[in-house]
């Protein structure tokens, strides 16, 4: 019987696998660990002379050197400091190492050159603090002028009992801290794109319907309103936004409160990983592949990477979502791009579980070489989307509507925790037209619902070499239309108004 | 005053909630009585409504006010809707018999008994995340979720099968995500159920008989000599359990625990024994595990011992310095028999909800800092370990000596094991100083000490004490750096000795302009001063040459000015181990 299986599995499960791995195109090396030490990898930065700087949950920030390489015996790790308070961002600026930790963004260096720093110096502790364990900090590296942006996340990820909890803040180089939006829940990275603008991975739970990528747009709110009472302690921002209502869509409320900027990117819970961490842009020129300029973002419980393409329509990020590279050995936490194109790739797996089951892991990721065939950008258009891809695409299979299967949905939002997937619509491909070049494909709608996320499968579709796409599935989140705009409207279900009216103020 | 106030309230509202109880219990009988039983657990065929005894107040009342609403549309609720209207009692009445329910003490289920619980476990699994791996509930603080353990077998499979046809919870957030469970079949609603059956936690089965104990208090860090020490609290323990909350003591007490122990057969016998802090075990007699000294409870000490059949005399002791307490027994017949417990505190097990022991100490001659969650509430303390074992915790909110203590540095077992939820303690000879900011100006050496400078951890920084950071020298021992105003300041601590006598604190301070304004406060309390030194509450001692006491209402603050000199000024002071304190046997 077992053995019956195992054939089964061999025929139809792993077959396509064996023919096409992800390890083809992108090769996880391990950088080990020391045996002697529990290294629960939560924030790396590179250095000058190839080397890079790994923090972990118990405070310790080591040196390493030798990382770049596919040797895994000549790694040196040196201990730079130890104590720090659950480091979760480094930045490597102006002769000194910055760590954003629990209470403050500390800088810090070696003075006596014996390679341990021995000067710690507070550059902002403006945040509070309540004692719960929840009260996660992540920050980046400096902004070009000089800012380390920081998430706070909520008070058990629920609630906010000490200021700025659910706030972006930015600490400037000289320790002032400037609040930046309003409206976090429970982080898990933060980063920039390739021009400079910062986003964030925000978890499923309360007012997340879903995990996202989200756009920490000054002035903005990204949805959890727990934290709205510290706009009394700042004008930075603005006076308090309105309330959102509970149990609405975003797209609704979008209506209502203006400072609301849509997460880009929705992630579907369970179908890209469940716990989205650290983010990284591609902006090592055609070093690290084909995916130039394209974001990416860490998944702790599942230990992988997701790719994210975004572009700007009516002022408003947007994207579409793919599987990237799975298989990490711990929880990925953070990632971070070295100048040569190589991301460095931190994991934990304490209290929250992981696919990769060590306790921590320190990794490499690098492009062999080798493109795979993929779905390389998706843009929506006035009447549908338009697809392009890696390589050469296989005309009759691209035009062939067998090829595609499509979903669209939204989820609640709402107070309570998560959402189902609600709305469900059944988009219908009117047509699909290749371009005379083989590169890319547009996809005709019947109609585009704004404030859904577009769930497409593309099994069918070949390469001319007759290669399947390596990750076949994109999920497109439509925040912005070019055309007609059509809202789902719950009484009427698939049978939507056009151009809906904004809802009226609720009471 | 406030007396007054609580016996005023005590009377006024003794009529009512006599009045209350007694129209809730009759209207419990009359309404509630036939589906939840005299007991709040089971109606007369034993087999329906769920067990009341064990729901929260709160979610006890949401559901009620749903049933109340029509909002629950299953059939045990459809038909209690039913039954209280028919009950012809008034909303105050039926509000009456809820919270005469509510008050009734947690009972046992009834159970179907079906289903395999080997298979729910599995299944189980979707459930862990709210409703936590002991079904015991609310595991998650975003969506709070009830209890199951000790719900009956068939009413978890009734209320999986209301989810399923969406008969409850459409509207709820805690509902939507039990939508969750709708792919399920009622084959799995069993095993579900079966497997939720097993997590009841199972009361403790008597052990010990005649077992008494007795109570001690004082300080110690080993177990005291109870031959010298009077005990302030005895009694009997009738389950037969080891308890030692029986002490009814926080922190800093002792006890004995004698009683006999029934040997069913001629076999070998394992007992277990794992305590924080330390504890010993005697068997006829005769010492036959010694865990002395402060320490967590992680290391479990065991003993083999060949018994005959007979009873034999079983002793504990156990003392707490401080800290977190557990102690924690059992015993096992033969190789493979089944541990039981004999106290309360679990069975002294591996794999205990404590956290494993992760000590952190000072190395190679060098200082360790450690920043983290330490003594509640000190939320920005920095603890420092130095290699003559004196230990500080420094306050980077208020720049405050928090506390002192000596010998281990620290466990960070607590923050280092599963999220990390529970903070960190220091030792059990930890002298706690205090977390107000220490240096102020002050209008005149009579002005009251500013309070309001104090930054709540919890809140922004809007003071003008600013934390600057710390630098380590060649054995990196930190200095800490603040500001205040224009005023900067350099805080270095060293140990007296390595014999645990007390640590040096020495503060450079810089100022522009000297200015005679600026002071440091010591200590408050009640400080009284004896051959050169300051007691501050028998808790600790200060070497201050240039202290000064002044009075604070009933209390003293010890002060000091600070006397610049070409913008220069220096301060020092000893705080020093109050050894008569650590003694005990007063």
């Amino acid at each position: 019987m077992i053995a019956r299986i195992l054939v089964v599995l061999v025929v139809f499960g792993f077959f396509p696998i064996f023919s096409q791995q992800e390890s083809d195109y992108y090769k996880i090396t391990d950088i080990p660990i020391p045996k002697n030490i529990v290294f629960e990898v939560t924030c790396i930065e590179t250095l000058p002379g190839n080397k890079i700087a790994a923090g972990s949950r118990r405070g310790d920030i080591y040196i390493i050197e030798n990382a770049y390489d596919d040797d895994t015996t000549n790694d040196t790790w040196t201990l730079f400091a130890s104590g720090i308070h659950e480091p979760l961002g480094l930045s490597y600026y102006k002769g000194w190492l910055w760590c954003t930790q629990r209470p403050e963004v500390t800088k810090m260096k070696d003075e006596d050159g014996d390679g341990r720093a021995d000067i710690f110096e507070c550059v902002s502790d403006d945040w509070g603090i309540s004692g719960n364990y929840h009260e996660y900090a992540f920050g980046t590296k400096h902004d070009k002028d000089g800012n380390i942006w920081i998430v706070l996340c909520l008070t058990d990820s629920a609630g906010a009992v000490s200021d700025f909890r659910g706030w972006c803040l930015r600490v400037t180089e000289h320790g002032e801290m400037i609040p930046a939006t309003s409206g976090i829940r429970s982080p898990g990275g933060i980063g920039f794109n390739h021009l400079g603008d910062v986003f964030y991975s925000d978890n499923q739970g309360l007012w997340n319907g879903t995990s996202s990528v989200k756009h920490l747009k000054p002035g903005s709110f990204q949805g959890n309103p727990a934290g709205n009472k510290y706009y009394e302690l700042t004008d930075a921002i603005g006076p308090k936004i309105l309330e959102p209502n509970t149990g609405s869509r975003i797209i609704l409320e979008r209506q209502r409160i203006k400072e609301f900027v849509p997460p880009p990117v929705n992630l579907p819970h369970n179908i890209l990983g469940k716990s989205p961490s650290g983010i990284f842009s591609d902006t090592s020129n055609g070093k690290f592949g084909p995916f130039k300029n394209q974001t990416f973002v860490n998944d702790q419980s599942s230990s992988m990477i997701s790719r994210i393409f975004m572009e700007k329509v009516n002022g408003f990020y947007q994207g579409a979502a793919f599987a990237f590279r799975r298989g990490f050995s711990s929880g990925n936490v953070p990632a971070v791009q070295a100048e040569n194109g190589s991301v460095f790739v931190g994991g934990t797996n304490r209290g929250w579980g992981s696919t990769g089951k060590k306790v921590g892991a320190l990794e490499r990721l690098d492009w062999t070489g080798k493109v795979p065939f993929e779905i390389h950008k998706m843009r929506i258009k006035p009447d549908g989307f338009e697809i392009t891809f890696t390589k050469k695409a296989d005309k009759t299979s691209v035009e062939n509507l067998v090829s595609y299967t499509a979903k669209a949905n939204t989820w609640v939002y709402q107070k309570g925790y998560g959402s189902p997937e609600v709305d469900i619509v059944k988009p219908k491909i009117e047509s699909v037209t290749m371009a005379a070049d083989g590169m890319s494909a547009h996809i005709k709608l019947d109609k585009i619902y704004k404030g859904h996320t577009y769930s497409f499968g593309f099994k069918g579709i070949k390469s001319i070499e007759g290669k399947s796409l390596l990750h076949p599935n994109a999920y497109y989140t439509v925040n912005e239309v070019f055309g007609e705009e059509h809202i789902f409207d719950a009484e009427l279900g698939d049978h939507a108004r056009s151009k809906k009216k904004p809802v009226k103020e609720k009471k | 005053m406030k007396k007054l106030c609580v016996l005023l309230l005590i009377y006024s509202l003794l009529p009512l909630s006599v009045w209350a109880e007694k129209s809730g219990k009759e209207a419990y009988e009359i309404s509630c009585q036939t589906c939840h039983g005299t007991n709040g657990v089971s109606g007369k065929d034993h087999l329906s409504g769920p067990n009341l005894t064990i729901l929260k107040k709160e979610y006890f009342l949401e559901q009620f006010k749903a049933i109340l609403n029509g909002k629950r549309k299953g059939p045990g609720a459809i038909s209690m809707l039913k039954t209280l209207k028919e009950s012809k009692l008034s909303d105050k009445e039926i509000m009456a018999a809820a919270q005469y329910a509510l008050k009734l003490p947690e009972s046992k289920p009834n159970h179907k008994n079906f289903g395999a619980a080997n298979k729910g476990k599995v299944k189980y699994a979707a459930c862990i995340h709210c409703h936590g791996d002991k079904a015991q509930g609310y595991s998650n603080p975003g969506l709070p979720a009830p209890r199951l353990a000790g719900q009956p077998d068939f009413y978890i499979v009734d209320m999986l099968k209301s989810f399923k046809a969406k008969q409850r919870g459409n509207d709820t957030t805690g509902g939507m995500q039990m939508q969750a469970m709708s792919m399920i079949t009622e084959e799995d609603m069993k095993n579900i159920a079966a497997y939720i059956r097993s997590l009841e936690p199972k009361p403790a089965k008597k052990q010990i008989d005649n077992l008494t104990y007795r109570a001690y208090q004082g300080n110690w860090n080993k177990l005291p000599d109870f031959s010298k020490i009077e005990h302030i609290k005895d009694g009997m323990l009738n389950g037969g359990i080891i308890d030692i909350k029986a002490a009814e003591l926080k922190n800093n007490f002792a006890m004995i625990f004698e009683g006999t122990l029934k040997i069913p057969q001629n076999d070998t016998y394992t007992f277990f024994l794992s305590s924080d802090d330390g504890s010993e075990m005697f068997i006829n007699g005769k010492k036959i595990i010694s865990n002395d000294g402060i320490h967590p409870v992680s290391k479990v000490h065991f003993k083999n011992l060949k018994l005959k059949k007979s009873t034999v005399p079983i002793k504990v002791t156990y003392f707490d310095g401080g800290g977190e307490t557990a102690l924690n027994i059992s015993w096992r017949q033969g190789k493979k028999g089944k541990n039981v417990s004999l106290s309360t505190t679990g069975g002294g097990k591996k794999g205990s909800s404590n956290a494993p022991s992760v000590l952190l100490e000072p190395k190679n001659g060098e200082a360790v800092v450690f920043r983290n969650f330490m003594n509640i509430p000190n939320s920005r303390s920095i603890a420092v370990g130095y290699p003559e074992k004196t230990h500080i915790i420094y306050n980077a909110a208020n720049m405050s000596l928090a506390s002192f203590w000596k010998n281990a540095f620290v466990d960070a077992g607590n923050m280092f094991h599963s999220r990390g939820t529970k903070h960190i303690f220091s030792g059990s000879t930890t002298v706690k100083v205090g977390n107000d900011a220490q240096f102020a100006l002050l209008s005149s050496a009579e002005s009251i000490w500013p309070m309001e400078q104090n930054r709540d951890n919890s809140k922004r920084r809007v003071g003008l004490l600013r934390f600057k950071g710390y630098k380590l020298d060649a054995k990196r021992y930190p200095t800490f750096m603040y500001t205040l105003n224009e005023i900067s300041f350099e805080d270095f601590f060293k140990p007296v000795d390595s014999n645990g006598t007390g640590i040096i604190r020495r503060v450079e301070v810089f100022t522009p302009q000297d200015r005679q304004d600026l002071w440091f406060r010591a200590a408050v309390g009640y400080i009284s001063q004896e051959s050169g030194l300051f007691n501050v509450e028998d808790k600790y001692k200060i070497k201050a040459e240039e202290g000064k006491l002044r009075k604070f209402g009933k209390i003293q603050e010890l002060m000091l000015p600070v006397k610049f000199n070409n913008g220069k000024a220096s301060i020092k002071v000893t705080y020093l181990f109050n050894e008569s304190g650590l003694g005990g046997n007063k």
